[in-house]
């Protein structure tokens, strides 16, 4: 595990969270990464502000966007992906089959993305953080390094038409079988 | 005076309310003996709502649902281009309230927003309505709910809650969990706490222990 060589992707999706990317380049964290042996950091921060420069000592290479119009790349590239909890980012990740760390953005209220946040982490698919500051605890980065998720089964795309072709009344072609 | 006010408004409301129950039972009939192809509207509502709608109705069978035509709401640009059918119809809808939009005047966009409904789907006479939220889709449902009443369309109305719900329904989902025809979830745990829900595994297929 000690090889030099690995990604972290940290992505806010189509709005902000500087919480988040103050908090991954702060010394704090960058020890942590760099004890782990990921040795590039990029960071996608959306809305928010453009992190300021590094400490060197990590020998942690950054890499700063806002958005690209997709990330699908940079997803496959990642060994690790520290992501806000918006379902379109997490699904992605999932589908991809990449190892998902959820921060839940803890100044939103009545945030509801951890509903799916918990629900996934409760079925082994990604590893859920409470709040970006947690990522200051070398402990955090031990756990992360040795949660294995499990696969994310893709959905059945054809699950709703059944529904409502029955719904309707309507006899399908398909293999019907029994809704819930 | 007052009371005779109060008495009168609960008078109207039972009254319509029994109106609608009996319309319900009369469509839920026609609905078995519905015979393809089945006008569709789809409404898109922006950002993920439009992502898992295409997804949703991706696989739907063209024969049996024809035409398809979709609704967004005029300030969401980016919905149509999104869309697999080029050529389908697509109308615009006010939205009912902006983002960070006063109650003052968010009182008479949403009269705005009902009026506009109310032509539309007179216009356009859905046999099926599909949405997934926000509250964009409020003004179609009440127009399609008036039109229903009526007796001018079927309008039956088929409510996906999004994937992101797992454990409480968003706040179109809670006022629409009475009225929708079909009222449909992902999550197990969102359709034990509404029985009238309906379970499907569109986005992610359920382990067998679950």
């Amino acid at each position: 595990m000690s090889s030099k060589n690995k990604t972290i992707l940290v992505t806010v999706g189509t709005t902000q969270f500087d919480d988040l990317v103050q908090c991954v380049t702060a010394d704090q964290a960058l020890q942590s990464m760099a004890n782990l042996g990921y040795y590039r950091l990029v960071i996608q921060y959306g809305k928010g502000l453009r992190p300021s420069t590094i400490s060197t000592k990590y020998e942690i290479e950054m890499i700063c966007y806002d958005f690209k119009s997709s990330l699908q790349e940079d997803i496959l590239q990642a060994d690790l992906i520290l992501s806000h909890a918006g379902a379109g980012t997490v699904m992605e990740c999932l589908t991809l089959h990449r190892k998902l760390v959820a921060v839940i953005n803890s100044k939103l209220m009545h945030n509801h993305q951890m509903e799916l946040a918990v629900a996934l982490q409760q079925r082994g698919h990604l590893y859920m953080v409470e709040q970006p500051q947690d990522l200051w605890i070398p402990e955090l980065w031990e756990a992360i390094d040795q949660f294995d998720p499990l696969p994310h089964p893709a959905g059945d795309e054809y699950a709703f038409p059944r529904l409502l072709d029955e719904f309707c009344g309507f006899r399908n072609n398909s293999n019907s079988s029994k809704i819930q | 005076m007052n009371s005779a006010f109060v008495t009168g408004g609960i008078a109207i409301v039972l009254f319509v309310r029994i109106i609608i129950v009996w319309v319900f039972r009369c469509i839920r009939r026609r609905t078995e003996t519905n015979s393809p192809p089945l006008k569709t509207l789809v409404i898109l509502g922006s950002g993920g709502h439009t992502t898992e709608m295409l997804q949703l109705t991706k696989q739907l069978n063209r024969s049996f649902y024809a035409p398809v035509e979709y609704c967004r709401a005029t300030t969401d640009t980016t919905s149509v281009m999104r869309l697999p059918d080029r050529l389908a119809v697509v109308h615009t809808i006010p939205r009912a309230r902006e983002v960070g939009q006063s109650y003052v005047t968010s009182l008479f966009s949403t009269i705005y927003a009902q009026w506009h409904a109310m032509f539309l789907i007179a216009k356009i006479r859905p046999g099926l309505i599909l949405c997934n939220g926000p509250g964009t889709v409020l003004p179609l449902c009440v127009a399609a709910l008036f039109w229903r009443v009526v007796g001018w369309c079927p309008g039956q109305i088929v409510f996906v809650e999004s994937y992101c719900r797992v454990q409480t329904l968003s706040l179109t989902g809670k006022l629409l969990y009475f009225w929708a025809d079909l009222f449909v979830v992902h999550w197990e745990e969102l359709h034990r706490q509404y029985p009238r829900s309906k379970l499907v595994d569109s986005f992610v297929r359920r382990q067998k222990d679950e």
